[in-house]
């Protein structure tokens, strides 16, 4: 019953932590004039969620080319550091600290001085401009993340299942798609989310490699941001945070370690 | 018909270092059931994971059923190996566990649960195959192990240690078990172990590995009374061994002329018999001995003798002891057909 | 399937007709131009921070382009030109001459200066458009972009000239000449203030305190003077950190860019604010930014006018289809329409007498949104831009001898 209650308050606080800052956003976009010191607009407008639904504004064009270049730095990122966090986790060799601090280092470098250094490299591969450039671009930050997280979940995770399963006869793929991956799905979530969100907010790399030409929200953002439109800027806004939400929602019962059958199991 | 043969099997493991199993020569007759036994560290589980498949040989050739598996996958080799450990996927049901090989190799789905039924009914585990393995006794998950391997009906089933992880009380319900199903099913298996009491109360026949090499290989009973070397009495729990030598059937030692069971041709400089073999109390060969201690170990005593300056151990029943101290006299019989002669030092 | 997956990957920039060789374009007739543009993407670079203009290019321009050309125009918002000056300056270094990813940039001023200096743009080839003729080249302020001579290398869209704006509402009869506004920043702390230099709107308010310091502009102009810099700089000094205490949070700290002031201004926490473009205080009240009662003044001893441009970097490879884009952004018909203040409201960079008649009656039938004042009534008083050297040589000074 307490750990009911004590459940409930967190669960409300959490929820206040995550929407109260949106409220604002929320009104403004549909605001038409709030100035100081009134409480709420004067009038309200669907003005600024009609442009950003406009082509004009491209939005809903940004929106899914966003969603696009996430998802697949996303599988990328996994497709990379899944092997390389297995290999990191579960072996020990000679240099290990070395490259573990190899991996680090794109996430401690300041994000200016990758994208400074990788604008020239790009441009000369002619990756500049497109698409799949920003996305190998994103995958500088993301994949040392997912790597690491891989590397966490693979250093308690017992590879003698894996033998077992090969020796029931399960074919490679099978042991990874039946055995493994549901051993290290939970981590697997967290490093999806993580990479997920910082490719979905990536603005300086996404401006520098995509020299303007991919046009994702945040770029898209920030250009109403910097020109003062709080209702247009509210509604792209709202437009921008709900799928990064929605995927925090969906992970939220696998990071939580309720969903008892896929917590990875160290062997007995 | 699905004997399994080894030929000159080796196995460098890490690279570069000496041998973890070393040029081994092994067959495993079809149908038996074959305990693979050796100390922690004799190579014993990497022999197996390269029967399984798991691992690749440097050198040698694995053979079933006459036909090579060196270089089969694992998934093809029609052998499945229950680790120490269950291993239950815990993220499948009892039942899913179980028709898992089923699965994986296609078989149709209404195939697979009657299968799976069938095999949890035969491990005792009827009712419970819609539970999870956490759910499941240390005891029962073994079981459930067991009828995930021999629901594939596989040429060759391979046992790492199945009953060391059991309480003494599960054990014996867990070795009439694997001999029923052997026996049912006539599977040829392998079942590795470093307990000895293991390998006898299971094995047809056990093959002793020490030092990566095969030592002796027989019937739990031919190895117990006729061991091939020191190293397999010794293994055993043998420590009596004499000097001397044997010429025209006597051995000649320092307790001076003992007669050797008849058959004994070959030569050799140690004898050895076994401490229970060894009988305390009169009789028409009975010699002179002092008592230098006893040790009550639980179901015997360890009597320690002096016999005119050779020292020998003797287990007998506590109350056949209960009467001696140490600095006794008492009478000692070496009986003829318990004294073996071994051939190397 | 896979074909437009890897297209949409690379985001093809190979359009039908690649027009990268620009000394072929200019011999060229127009008619030929037209031909080889057809087909054509023009990849527009231009800040996007306001919807009317966005709606203006990628639709009505946009439209006409698509129905009469078959050019593409895609139009590609950026928070500040500067981003697309350094896209096409790496590119140079890294040797892309004829593959470009940037076709159309909206710019003027030091942004100009760069790419002229480092040889970025695309010259001499402004005479090819018909609608050049409606541009009167003779106008310094034209043939000048902050001083420094267009030479061909880039085509004027908007002329601008720096307003004031106030809520009447709230301050019925505002100050109307720069020594009134210094008088009446004193007699009301607190209700003033400026984007601190370099942010381009509070450096060209700076410029107008050096044009008062110095007695008028005309001793100004030309190539930079040191002597007669420092004569004004020293007085413009003294007046800007005279009424420091007076401003906003006592001067203690300065707006850090324009948005920021225009948010002081629109909760009443100061009495103006001004812009380079005063059509953007009719979108500001359109928005509901501002406060319906929002107007717009000059100064009676004139405020700083320019013009804005737009211009075709060197290495576009669809060089035909920007200069159509050029030519229809200069046509009577496309300047009338972004005059309209439910557009845009931006003055016109064409001579409007020069227009066919119904353009001329559609320009004369403008009714002027009440808080932007009329281009006319600015032009009364006009004042030009100094050459960038001047404008550098302020902007460091206002930051060694007033903002620190």
């Amino acid at each position: 019953m307490r750990a009911d209650v004590f459940r409930l308050i967190a669960g409300i606080t959490l929820a206040l932590w995550l929407v109260l800052p949106l409220v604002p956003l929320a009104i403004w976009s549909f605001a038409h004039g709030w100035r100081f010191p009134d409480i709420l607009p004067r009038d309200w407008s669907l003005k600024a969620w009609a442009y950003a639904f406009s082509p004009t504004s491209g939005v809903v064009g940004s929106l899914g080319l966003t969603l696009f270049i996430a998802a697949a730095t996303t599988v990328l990122a996994a497709l990379v550091g899944v092997p390389a966090g297995r290999a990191l986790g579960l072996h020990a060799f000679r240099g290990k600290a070395i490259v573990t601090l190899v991996l680090l280092a794109p996430a401690i470098v300041p994000g200016i001085a990758v994208a400074l250094g990788l604008h020239g490299v790009f441009l000369r591969l002619g990756l500049t401009g497109t698409v799949s450039g920003v996305i190998l671009a994103h995958l500088i930050p993301v994949i040392p993340y997912m790597t690491l997280i891989m590397a966490s979940v693979f250093s308690s995770f017992d590879t003698t299942y894996e033998d077992q399963a090969r020796s029931l006869g399960a074919r490679p793929h099978q042991v990874f798609i039946h055995v493994t991956l549901p051993a290290i799905l939970p981590g697997l979530m967290i490093g999806a989310l993580f990479a997920f969100l910082v490719s979905w907010s990536q603005y300086l790399l996404t401006l520098s490699i995509g020299g303007g030409r991919v046009q994702t929200l945040p770029l898209t953002l920030f250009t109403f941001a910097s020109s003062g439109r709080n209702d247009v800027t509210g509604a792209i806004a709202m437009i921008y945070i709900l799928p990064g939400l929605l995927v925090l929602l969906l992970t939220a019962r696998h990071l939580t370690g309720r969903n008892a059958a896929l917590t990875p199991r160290v062997a007995p | 018909m699905t004997a399994l043969d080894l030929a000159g099997l080796t196995k460098r493991y890490p690279v570069n270092t000496a041998p973890t199993v070393q040029a081994l020569d092994l067959t495993v007759e079809s149908g038996s059931l074959t305990a693979l036994l050796g100390p922690s560290g004799s190579g014993k589980t990497t022999v197996m994971k390269l029967i399984a498949g798991l691992l690749t040989p440097d050198e040698g050739d694995i053979r079933l059923g006459g036909q090579s598996i060196r270089d089969l996958p694992p998934e093809r080799r029609r052998v499945v190996m229950v680790f120490q450990s269950p291993l239950l996927f815990p993220h499948m049901t009892v039942a899913e566990n179980v028709g898992f090989g089923l699965r994986m190799r296609g078989v149709a789905p209404s195939q697979t649960a009657a299968r799976t039924a069938a095999m949890l009914e035969k491990v005792r585990l009827t009712g419970l195959g819609t539970r999870r393995p956490v759910e499941l006794s240390g005891g029962q998950q073994q079981r459930a192990a067991l009828a995930r391997a021999l629901v594939l009906e596989p040429d060759l089933l391979l046992l790492d240690e199945p009953l060391s992880n059991l309480d003494a009380s599960l054990r014996d319900e867990m070795r009439d078990l694997i001999l029923s199903l052997q026996r049912e099913t006539g599977v040829t298996t392998l079942v590795v172990t470093h307990d000895q009491s293991e390998a006898v109360i299971l094995a047809d026949r056990i093959a002793l590995l020490l030092d990566g090499r095969l030592a002796q290989h027989a019937t739990p009973d031919e190895i117990y009374r006729r061991p091939a070397s020191r190293a397999v009495a010794e293994f055993f729990g043998g420590v009596n061994f004499l000097p001397g030598q044997a010429a025209g059937g006597v051995f000649q030692s320092d307790l001076g002329p003992l007669p050797l069971p008849p058959g004994h041709i070959k030569g050799g400089s140690v004898l050895t018999i076994r401490p229970e073999a060894i009988v305390l109390g009169p009789g028409p060969d009975a010699r002179d001995a002092t008592v230098l201690a006893c040790t009550f170990l639980g179901t015997q005593t360890r009597v320690e003798l002096d016999l005119g300056g050779t020292r020998l151990q003797a287990l007998t029943n506590p109350w056949a002891a209960s009467e001696l101290a140490p600095g006794d006299r008492v009478d000692v019989t070496l009986p003829q057909d318990a004294l073996w002669l071994l051939s190397g030092s | 399937m896979l074909r437009s997956l890897a297209a949409f990957l690379l985001l093809s920039t190979a359009a039908v007709a690649d027009t990268a060789d620009g000394e072929a374009l200019k011999g060229l007739t127009w008619d030929q131009v037209v031909e080889q543009a057809r087909g054509g993407t023009v990849n527009w670079f231009m800040w996007g921070g306001a919807d009317n203009i966005n709606q203006y290019v990628s639709d009505h321009i946009g439209g006409i382009l698509k129905r009469d050309h078959g050019i593409t125009l895609n139009r590609i918002g950026v928070a500040d030109a500067v981003e697309v000056v350094n896209i096409v300056l790496s590119e140079k270094e890294a040797g892309v001459t004829d593959a470009g990813t940037v076709d159309l940039i909206w710019i003027n001023g030091e942004n100009f200066r760069s790419m002229k200096q480092a040889d970025l743009a695309f010259c001499g080839y402004t005479d090819l458009l018909p609608n050049n003729l409606l541009v009167n080249w003779d106008n310094p302020a034209i043939s000048n972009d902050f001083g420094v001579p267009v030479d061909g290398c880039e085509v004027p869209w908007n002329t601008v000239q720096f307003a004031f704006a106030h809520d009447s509402a709230v301050l019925p009869e505002p100050p109307r000449s720069m020594a009134d506004l210094l008088d009446w920043i004193k007699a009301n702390p607190g209700q003033f203030t400026y984007p601190a230099p370099p942010d381009f709107t509070g450096s060209v308010f700076v410029r107008h305190v050096f044009y008062h310091a110095a007695g008028g502009a005309d001793a100004l102009l030309g190539p930079f003077d040191q002597a007669r810099f420092d004569d004004a700089a020293a007085k413009t000094w003294a007046i800007l950190n005279e009424i420091e205490p007076f401003l906003w949070r006592e001067g203690q700290t300065y707006p850090n860019t324009i948005v920021q002031m225009n948010e002081l201004f629109a909760n009443g926490e100061v009495a103006f604010t001004f812009n380079y473009d005063p059509a953007q205080f009719g979108l500001a009240v359109q928005a509901g930014i501002y406060p319906e009662s929002t107007r717009s003044f000059g100064l009676t001893d004139g405020t700083i006018g320019n013009t804005n441009y737009t211009l075709i970097p060197f290495n576009s490879p669809n060089k035909a289809a920007a200069m159509v884009v050029q030519n229809l952004l200069l046509s009577g018909e496309a300047q009338l329409e972004k005059a309209k203040p439910e557009v845009w409201g931006a003055s016109p960079a064409i001579e409007i007498s020069r227009t066919a008649a119904d353009v001329q009656a559609g320009f004369a039938a403008i009714e002027g949104h009440a808080s932007v004042v009329s281009a006319e009534e600015l032009a009364k008083a006009a004042l030009p831009e100094l050459q960038a050297d001047w404008l550098t040589a302020i902007e460091a000074g206002w930051k060694a001898n007033v903002g620190n």
